[in-house]
């Protein structure tokens, strides 16, 4: 059976000895490593983005200005006071009636102090400073976001409506850059993989000249000698693919247990599908095949068209 | 019909001069012909034109009724495989077995393995090399070796074959029992061309000559007299 399995997968070309023999497994590994790690980059910040703008989306923050004091330190008068709490109580009101809100509430003066928290410290002056009043609203599904803040704006003129367009624009735009440059990168390296694969079988159709040129004379079509080269360029692929996939899920994991212990949250973040996981793994194998077969397929019939 | 024909042929390599000058002949089905001629006059280019393995520069070539220079690269092989060429230096593939050197033609010509295992286990046992099949060329001996290349070389039963110096570096009591395979082959319709300096294996092997003399070609006829 062991033999029969040999027999199996050696070639008429002596392609598994020699300089380089297995230099098409170490350019298909490198070239995996970087790309597999590439994607795993591209489908995190796909899915933080998408985290996010599921988050943002749909909501919108309404801010009413604190109600003006004569003095630094001093308090507003009743008049500013009441005309702030009636703002805060019509929006409230419209708020709960409207069909475009499936859900309001007025953050407390705690949670908004832990907003301000990381910019101004955990100083005494966050109790004495004029809070705003902030109101975070979810709406139904295709709500008309624009009529409603009209509404407020009716309402109350001095309440701000953040839609959080400008941050979700700018982390889209951020993203899109990204996911671009990881696109090129992906495409460079794809080329250089190409470049070195078709270097690497040239070299070898030289070494095995002899070889070549005897199974030339002897009848062998082009198909068939290119089809020895090819299939030796696939399984060295194969075997450095997987090499490659290996050490991409290795170098993820040391990230992921590096950054795990810093607190930074990064790659907790980047939980994937079960598509997009057959997807990682496949993609690199199937692509790097496909890349090795025809490179391999087009250089060997190149070379071998200037053979009688 | 004229298994091989050449007509004008010529042949030069590069930009130097003609190494071939038209060169006219036929080989009829089942004949048996020494190629002859001084070191330098062209045998080997000849022998190259005659297994496909170069272009010739002007003239016409026709091989089993098909003009060469009308086939495709797609079709050429398929005219190769008609063809059994054992070379001067063998070529044999050395990380091979003998058995898989022998059944190197019939698996590129697609053969299945059952047919390929029984064809060439039957040949090795026929140039006696059977108990020698799983060896590789480097560990037999020069005259083992020319074996596997005469048996590479009619494992797929060629129309037309082709032996370079086939008696070059073995004594004489080989070389005749090597002639006489050749014989016998020809008896069963093989077509051969035999190139070769040896005077001696001419004289006593009666089959027509074509001479070779600084790139042009006469045929002469077969010697009579055999030597005893």
């Amino acid at each position: 059976m062991s033999k029969q399995l040999f027999k199996k997968y050696s070639y008429d070309i002596a392609l598994d000895e020699g300089v380089g023999a297995h230099l098409v497994s170490l350019v298909t590994g490198l070239m995996v490593f970087f790309v597999t790690l590439a994607l795993v980059v591209n489908l995190g910040l796909s899915t933080i983005t998408k985290n996010w703008v599921t988050g943002l989306s749909g909501t919108l923050t309404v801010e009413i200005k604190p109600p003006l004091a004569p003095a630094e330190g001093g308090k507003p008068s009743d008049r500013e006071q009441e005309r702030f709490d009636n703002s805060v109580q019509q929006i409230m009101t419209l708020l709960k009636g409207s069909a475009d809100v499936s859900e309001s509430r007025r953050l407390t003066a705690d949670e908004i102090k832990n907003l301000i928290e990381p910019w101004m410290g955990q100083s005494a002056a966050l109790d004495t400073i004029p809070l705003p009043a902030l109101i975070d609203v979810k709406l139904v599904k295709n709500a008309d976001a624009s009529h409603l803040q009209s509404e407020i704006k009716t309402v109350a003129p001095s309440a701000t409506v953040d839609t959080h367009t400008d941050t979700l624009d700018d982390v889209k735009a951020l993203v899109n850059t990204a996911s671009l440059f990881v696109f090129l990168l992906t495409g460079v390296i794809v080329l250089l993989a190409v470049v070195a694969i078709s270097g690497i079988v040239r070299a070898k159709l030289l070494i095995h000249q002899p070889e070549v040129e005897t199974l030339h004379l002897i009848g062998a079509s082009d198909e068939y000698i290119a089809g020895q080269f090819r299939q030796h360029t696939l399984r060295g692929t194969l075997k450095g693919a997987l090499a490659g996939l290996v050490c991409t899920f290795v170098t993820l994991l040391v990230i992921s247990s590096v950054t795990h212990t810093l607190d930074t949250n990064i790659f907790s973040n980047l939980q994937l599908m079960p598509l997009q996981w057959a997807l990682l793994i496949v993609s690199p194998l199937l692509v790097g095949s496909l890349i090795a077969h025809l490179t391999a397929q087009a250089t060997v019939l190149k070379e071998l068209s200037r053979l009688p | 019909m004229a298994l091989v024909k050449f007509s004008n042929v010529g042949l030069r390599y590069s930009t130097g001069s003609e190494v071939l000058h038209d060169i006219n002949f036929e080989l009829a089905p089942g004949s048996f012909h020494f190629l002859t001629g001084p070191s330098g006059a062209g045998k080997t280019s000849l022998m190259k034109l005659l297994y496909v393995g170069q272009k010739p520069t002007r003239g016409i070539i026709s091989m089993f009724g098909r003009d060469m220079s009308a086939m495709t690269r797609k079709t050429m092989p398929e005219i190769r495989r008609q063809i059994g060429v054992v070379f001067q230096d063998f070529r044999l593939l050395n990380h091979l077995s003998a058995f898989d050197n022998v059944a190197l033609p019939l698996r590129i010509s697609g053969l299945t393995e059952k047919h390929v295992k029984k064809n060439v286990a039957e040949l090795l046992h026929w140039v006696g090399l059977g108990e020698k099949m799983e060896c590789r060329p480097p560990t037999l001996s020069g005259g083992e070796q020319q074996r596997i290349a005469i048996a590479r070389a009619i494992i797929n039963r060629p129309k037309l074959l082709l032996a370079d110096e086939p008696t070059g570096n073995i004594d004489e009591n080989i070389g005749t029992k090597l002639l006489t395979l050749f014989e016998e082959l020809n008896r069963h319709g093989t077509t051969v061309v035999i190139a070769t300096h040896d005077e001696d294996i001419v004289r006593r092997f009666p089959h027509p000559q074509m001479r070779l003399e600084k790139g042009t070609l006469e045929i002469l006829p077969k010697i009579q007299a055999k030597a005893a």
